[in-house]
């Protein structure tokens, strides 16, 4: 009924769309908006009347003095009211305003006031599928006085009948030197029995925090508890009394952080991380028991929880989750066919690289042209591609493990908390496994992300028996050498005009410097064609467009698509060179892919360019200055502030950049100070090695800088800012052509 | 589960967004602090427009990423691209009797014809509406079959504001293929004359035709002026309908270029043809109705809003008096409430029917601690009438709308200030201007007409207009050489403007970072620049000229070849990216304030060297502008002075080529070094 009803208010709102824009407030909203101030009311009642001490502060210490804001108290609650799975979370702060930066942050909020959580039926305030909001603030002026404002008096700046209801708060009499204390309140009911809140404490931000404190109330007959703290955060007091399961947590003076460069929160910075989920009569895999509190559960019994959905996802094998079969198996066939001595490998990237194909690169009569650089940035559900290219290995006698990785920049492996930590990949089984990830329309076999490097990972085998995990792995980490970019510059001298540089420059990029060099300059015509081709599909979308009478003038509307992307390329290599140098050429001349790197045996981009650059050769007299040391391009410079660093580094991973600078000396000079670019800094960290050599009218400047690692415990940050440092400095180092 | 990452199955996660970003002519963009409504000029879509519709395109299966980076000004919607044209536009647009609330109204009309000529796709059609108007029907039909449109209605979200009742409805228009052609015709309703004021002729895709029909009854009485017409072709006729007692005027023109979106143009009305309309009167069975027929009408008009506020003096005066409670004088008393408004009242833009209009309350806003332009101004003028001084609102144009109040219309103005007689003398006070001094004013305001109260008449004045020296930025370092490095102390000076912008930016870092900021603003973020002992005057303060002082070292600023040393002396290079792209370019250009950059180095010549060469001097000397660098040796000095004085922000595009040579210069300028060699 309730969806009959549903999809009558559509069919009215479609009919009576144009209505819409009448500014009266619907009857809906204007019913909605009586029962919202009464809830208010009584929501503002309660939530001023907590005690927490910090609430009483009006002292900013004098340490934090020069901090831009300074929460003196911030309390979160997390209660359900009765047994009818509603959920309150609340979260009240007292902040003193310090500056006009944090007078900007602080005097206007915006919030959904109501927000359905399901997208099949019409917003309809306080019906269990909608969020509903509340907030209110009140300032301390520094004088004593007060002034309260509450969200039931923001501005309506958005409402969608369909989703949501959006408002925004002018927070009045704010000035730098007062203080604020808001509240926001949500209210919604958690509607499955296999859902969980998801709640992160997190004790280290930009502002100090001088009181900081949490408290949980959940129903032992219906809810359990489950959380983890992590990086030294404190534990949880817990008790159950009258009912209810209660948490409790008071920490004071939680330090500002500082430092953002290269960290790993999650790994770093102590936090809390908590569900509050519907609880069951008995736990089992998904399910918690109701009346439990799960404190620091073991990370086990969430990677068994993954491994299971994933065997679920391996095994949900169907016509709706393996698209266009058929054509997969026939171009399987005529590859064994043609390839009768293909081993399992060769096998193993056939198949990975058709259905990439499939799903990403081949075309559709009806598909929305796209043919630009829009179309880089494709990519496919990580489970449901690998779930594909895994069915095929298997029926094709190819065994493959899925890899239950967790990314290095969320919880570690025993530190997993719910199953989404965990993200996947696919490996053969062998001496030289293949893995492979989704990472995206350049996607290739043999290729680990980043993000992965160095973790250690369950492996659940691709068969469709199994159902345990068969040991784990360590993925490997990337070595510097394998991410890779190379610029290798022909530099001369203009001829009428001497400050003018012309450079032919090739350039090349491996490992996790591909991708985003493939998404900028590649042509979707190029590659579409290029992996046809690699993968014997004999007859491309063009032809058979062409060949179709319906859809002849698709081929044409392609041409053009194609002719008009080929030309607007040209912008996004300009804007690479730019980028590169920090600095726009005087005219592009000429420019060219000369390997896409589509596979795991093309393993680098590589570009060609001419142009010319103005700005780095200085007249002195009859003489000249090049900057010869700005030629590599804008160098890393680490702040004041982050000089000083006791966390560790967590940087993306290891790389290697090496430039080749060949400067042709024009006829008439001669060239000096070459001997001073000449530098070596090589320490456990990283390496900025600069060589010369000159001969036959030429000067060949060789540039290497290695992050040698992805990780440096903090107590060799100055080797590796030493490294930094010395990059940085070259770019001020010249040399002179002087007038014979 | 709280999400899913299995979703849609190989359901490519091109997400978002189908159109690219579009040239942004189609908006009136608010400058900073201006009160009045938003007149779409155009009709058809905008970037935000684009992002709104574009839910399905032609293909659910592969739309277009939200993030795409490389999309550049060629987007499908500039004239470069040919892919899609209006083949034929109609408007239509009649007066005719309203209801008792509103007794005449303004119906129009829209019928598009969009042509596919290269590849098939979707475009988005939307129309604004607001308060004042409503959208009463669209129709669209697809290569000749009806569509069935499902228009969606938005809060229309306009930068700079925190509250606008603009609202933008529209839809996603599929071209079949090419060489078919889509139809759309929109029925609007403007319920009032008064804010019915121009129609432009450009749209976001270039038109083969155009037409523009006025129907005007008799009863009507308004006046049409031709803005712009100059080379636009725009053939005109007037005819007289019988039948229905009415004008009926026509317009037409072809092949008009696509409107286009440029940073410091000057804004559409300066740009584009389009018919002012300057709606007099109606005579109606209800009576006669003036809307307005000159300016006294205009400010009438205004001036019943004005009485409409409901200020509270008794609750201006205390705050007032505290805030003056030591100066001695009334000028001195003026600058405090200025400054006190600028510091204490924070603008936030609110543009909510006729409120968009009348100016809140001041003891609202003093309360609030907020307001907008009008509440700023009404609030300044409120404290100052309770300390007994003549202070009057004032209605403006801001320099990007061309009309001044010879056009009474409600395009003329999009501003309120006030003003303050005092001694014979006449000052204005814009505290939407956060930290510009006392009697300086923004270039947006100067030279500007204003409409000043005056009781139940009005006067018309002009805001001065200053030169450069109101905005000046000036900065004198005396150098010695250590070794590889540059040494010495370094001052900074900045007035007006120039103070404006340097405030702008530090209040908007947090304190405990200010310093580290200032430091990579003055060093340009590069480390070998090292400056230390930094001292600033009170940043709070902007009456008194803004100065910074440091010590410089400029490590490996030396360069040792043989017996000779060079270096080199200018390190900011002020304009050196000042060129304009004219094969981009389309707009003459806006500077953004008049100003002068002075930089003076003084460097001690060491012991034992000479002067070898020193750079020519550039003498550039441009009644808009001029770039002068000279390097002099004085004694055991070389002086290197540099002046970049902008006397004229308006640069027009016959200018261009000029100015860039005169960059070139500069630039070339910067490309020198001096050398000094052994004696």
């Amino acid at each position: 009924m309730k969806t009959y009803i549903a999809i009558l208010i559509c069919l009215l709102l479609l009919i009576t769309g144009m209505m819409a824009q009448e500014r009266k407030v619907e009857p809906w909203d204007a019913k909605a908006e009586v029962k919202y101030k009464k809830r208010l009311a009584e929501v503002k009642e309660e939530i001023w009347s907590w005690k927490q001490a910090g609430f009483k502060n009006r002292t900013v210490p004098a340490e934090y003095a020069k901090e831009s804001a300074v929460v003196l108290a911030k309390h979160i609650e997390l209660t359900t009211p009765d047994k009818d799975r509603e959920l309150h979370r609340s979260i009240r702060v007292l902040v003193a305003i310090n500056d006009k930066a944090a007078l900007e942050e602080y005097s206007e909020f915006s919030f959904k006031q109501y927000e359905s959580l399901s997208s099949w039926y019409a917003l309809e305030p306080f019906d269990k599928m909608t969020k509903v909001t509340y907030m209110g603030a009140r300032i301390f002026k520094k004088d004593g006085g007060t002034r309260e404002i509450y969200s039931d008096e923001a501005v309506v700046t958005e409402v969608n009948r369909r989703s949501h209801k959006t408002r925004k708060l002018a927070i009045p009499d704010l000035q730098v030197g007062d203080m604020i204390e808001y509240f926001v309140r949500e209210e919604r009911f958690i509607n499955h029995a296999n859902a969980y809140t998801e709640e992160l404490f997190v004790l280290g931000d930009e502002e100090p925090v001088m009181e900081y404190s949490v408290h949980v109330s959940a129903w032992e007959e219906v809810f359990a508890l489950e959380y983890r703290c992590m990086n030294g955060a404190p534990n949880f007091k817990q008790k159950i009394a009258d009912h209810m399961m209660q948490l409790d947590m008071l920490v004071k003076n939680v330090p500002p952080q500082p430092v953002k460069l290269w960290m790993n929160p999650f790994r770093q910075i102590p936090m809390v991380r908590l569900h509050l989920r519907v609880g069951a009569r008995r736990e089992k895999l998904g399910r918690r028991k109701e009346g439990t509190i799960y404190s620091n559960p073991n990370a086990l019994k969430t990677r068994d929880e993954a491994v299971a959905e994933l065997v679920a996802m391996r095994n949900a094998t169907s016509s709706g989750t393996l698209p266009f079969l058929g054509e997969v198996w026939d171009n399987v066939k005529q590859f064994k066919k043609t390839n009768k001595n293909a081993s399992d490998e060769e096998l193993t990237h056939y198949i990975y690289y058709l259905i990439r194909y499939m799903g990403l690169y081949r075309v559709n009569p009806q598909d929305e042209i796209v043919v630009d650089q829009r179309r880089n940035w494709a990519g496919l559900s990580e489970r449901n591609f690998l779930r594909y290219v895994n069915y095929m290995l298997v029926k094709n006698d190819i065994d493959a493990d899925f890899v239950l990785a967790t990314p290095r920049y969320g919880p570690s492996q025993n530190e997993v908390f719910e199953t989404d930590d965990f993200r996947v990949m696919l490996k053969t089984v062998g001496k030289k496994p293949v893995y492979m990830s989704a990472e995206g329309i350049f996607s290739n076999t043999e290729y680990i992300p980043a993000e992965f490097e160095g973790q250690k990972a369950p492996l659940v085998t691709g068969g469709p028996r199994d159902e345990s995990i068969k040991g784990n792995v360590e993925i490997p980490y990337s070595e510097a050498k394998q991410n890779r970019q190379v610029e290798n510059l022909l530099i001369s001298f203009g001829q009428d005009d001497l400050q003018q540089l012309k450079i032919d420059r090739t350039s090349s990029a491996t490992g996790h410097f591909k991708q985003p060099l493939q998404q900028k300059l590649l042509l979707y015509e190029d590659y579409y064609d290029a992996e046809r081709q690699a993968l014997g599909i004999k007859q491309s979308f063009m032809d058979e467009f062409a060949d179709s009478k319906r859809n002849r003038s698709l081929a044409d509307e392609y041409r053009n698509a194609f002719e008009k992307a080929r030309k607007d390329v040209k912008e996004s290599f300009l804007d690479e060179v730019k980028t590169q140098f920090d600095n726009q050429p005087e005219s592009l001349d000429k420019f060219s892919v000369l390997k896409m790197g589509l596979r795991h045996n093309e393993p680098e981009i590589s570009y060609n360019m001419a142009f010319t650059m103005n700005g780095y050769i200085k007249k002195a007299g009859s003489n000249y200055i090049i900057d010869a040391g700005r030629l590599i391009g804008p160098q890393m410079s680490i702040k004041p502030s982050q000089r000083e660093r006791k966390a560790d580094v967590y940087m993306p991973f290891a790389r290697s950049f090496e430039y080749n600078l060949e400067f042709r000396i024009p006829a008439g000079y001669t060239l000096e100070g070459a001997d001073k670019l000449a530098r070596s800094i090589d320490n456990e960290c990283g390496s900025f090695v600069v060589t010369t050599k000159q001969a036959e009218g030429k000067l060949t400047v060789s540039v290497k800088k290695i992050y040698k690692n992805a990780f440096a415990p903090a107590a060799k940050w100055p080797q590796l800012l030493e490294m930094v440092d010395a990059a940085e400095a070259f770019q001020q180092q010249k040399i002179l052509l002087r007038k014979a | 589960m709280p999400y899913s990452r299995n979703c849609l199955y190989l359901n490519v996660i091109l997400c978002g967004l189908t159109l690219p970003a579009l040239a942004f002519g189609g908006i009136k963009k608010p400058e900073k602090a201006e009160h009045k409504r938003i007149v779409p000029l155009a009709k058809a879509g905008s970037v935000v427009a684009a992002r709104m519709f574009s839910g399905g395109g032609l293909n659910q299966q592969v739309s277009v990423p939200a993030r795409t980076p490389f999309l550049h000004e060629a987007s499908p919607f500039t004239e470069e691209n040919k892919n899609i044209v209006i083949r034929e536009r109609k408007e239509r647009y009649e007066f005719v009797k309203g209801d008792d609330k509103h007794p005449v109204w303004v119906k129009q009309s829209f019928t598009t014809f969009y042509r596919c000529d290269e590849y098939r796709g979707s475009i988005p059609v939307v129309e604004f509406y607001d308060d004042y108007s409503r959208v009463d029907e669209v129709k669209a039909y697809v290569n000749g079959d009806r569509m069935k449109v499902k228009v969606e209605h938005d809060y229309y979200s306009v930068e700079g504001f925190f509250y606008s009742d603009a609202r933008i409805c529209g839809f996603m228009l599929p071209l079949e293929k090419k060489g078919t052609e889509s139809k759309v015709e929109l029925q609007k309703t403007v319920l009032d004359p008064r804010y019915f004021t121009t129609v432009f002729f450009q749209e976001e895709f270039f038109q083969e035709q155009k037409e523009i029909t006025l129907v005007v009854p008799r009863w009507m009485k308004l006046e049409i002026k031709e803005m712009n017409f100059g080379k636009a072709g725009v053939q005109s006729s007037k005819t007289y309908d019988e039948k229905n007692n009415a004008d009926v005027y026509t317009y037409t023109a072809k092949s008009i270029k696509p409107s286009k979106s440029e940073q410091n143009a000057p804004g559409p009305s300066y740009l584009y043809p389009h018919l002012l309309v300057v709606s007099h009167a109606a005579e109606t069975p209800a009576g006669k109705i003036t809307y307005f027929g000159n300016v006294n009408d205009l400010y009438t008009w205004y001036r019943s809003l004005v009485k409409e506020i409901g200020n509270d003096p008794a609750a201006i005066k205390t705050t007032a008096l505290d805030i003056t409670k030591d100066k001695k004088d009334d000028l001195e008393k003026i600058k405090a409430v200025y400054t006190w408004v600028q510091e204490n009242i924070r603008y936030i833009a609110f543009e909510d029917g006729i409120a968009g209009f009348r100016p809140a309350k001041a003891q609202d806003v003093l309360q609030k601690k907020y307001g907008d332009c009008k509440g700023m101004a009404n609030l300044t003028k409120e404290m100052l009438n309770a300390l007994g001084l003549d202070a009057r609102l004032c209605w403006i144009g801001t320099r990007h709308i061309a009309y001044d109040y010879s056009t009474p219309t409600l395009s003329v103005d999009n501003h309120m200030i006030c003003a303050v007689n005092l001694k014979g003398k006449q000052y204005f006070l814009d505290a939407t201007e956060t930290y510009i001094g006392f009697d300086q004013y923004a270039e947006r305001i100067q030279g500007r007409q204003v409409l000043i109260e005056n009781g139940d008449q009005y006067t018309l004045s002009k805001v001065p207009a200053r030169t450069f020296e109101q905005n000046r930025q000036v900065e004198k370092r005396i150098l010695h050489v250590e070794g590889n490095n540059l040494v010495g102390s370094v001052d900074h000076r900045y007035t007006g403007e120039c103070t404006e912008y340097i405030l702008t930016q530090a209040h908007q870092v947090k304190k405990d970072k200010l310093e580290e900021a200032l430091q990579q603003f003055l060093t340009k973020e590069n480390r070998a620049y090292a400056i230390s002992s930094v001292k600033t005057s009170d940043l709070h303060d902007w009456s008194k000229d803004m100065t910074i002082q440091y010590d410089l070292q400029h490590k490996d600023a030396v360069n040792n070849f043989g017996d000779e040393l060079y270096i080199e002396l200018d390190f900011r290079k002020e304009m050196e990216d000042g060129n304009i792209d004219t094969t981009l370019r389309e707009h003459d250009l806006w500077l953004s304030f008049k100003r002068q950059l002075v930089q003076e180095t003084t460097l001690a010549i060491p012991a034992g060297y000479k002067v070898k060469s020193l750079p020519p001097a550039v003498n550039i000397d441009h009644p808009k502008y001029a770039f002068k660098a000279v390097y002099e040796q004085q004694a055991d000095k070389v002086v290197y002075r540099k002046e970049i004085t902008i006397k004229n922000t308006h640069l027009e595009k016959k200018e261009f080529s000029g100015w860039n040579n005169d960059i070139k210069k500069l630039r070339q300028t910067y490309l020198e070094q001096i050398t000094l060699t052994k004696k």
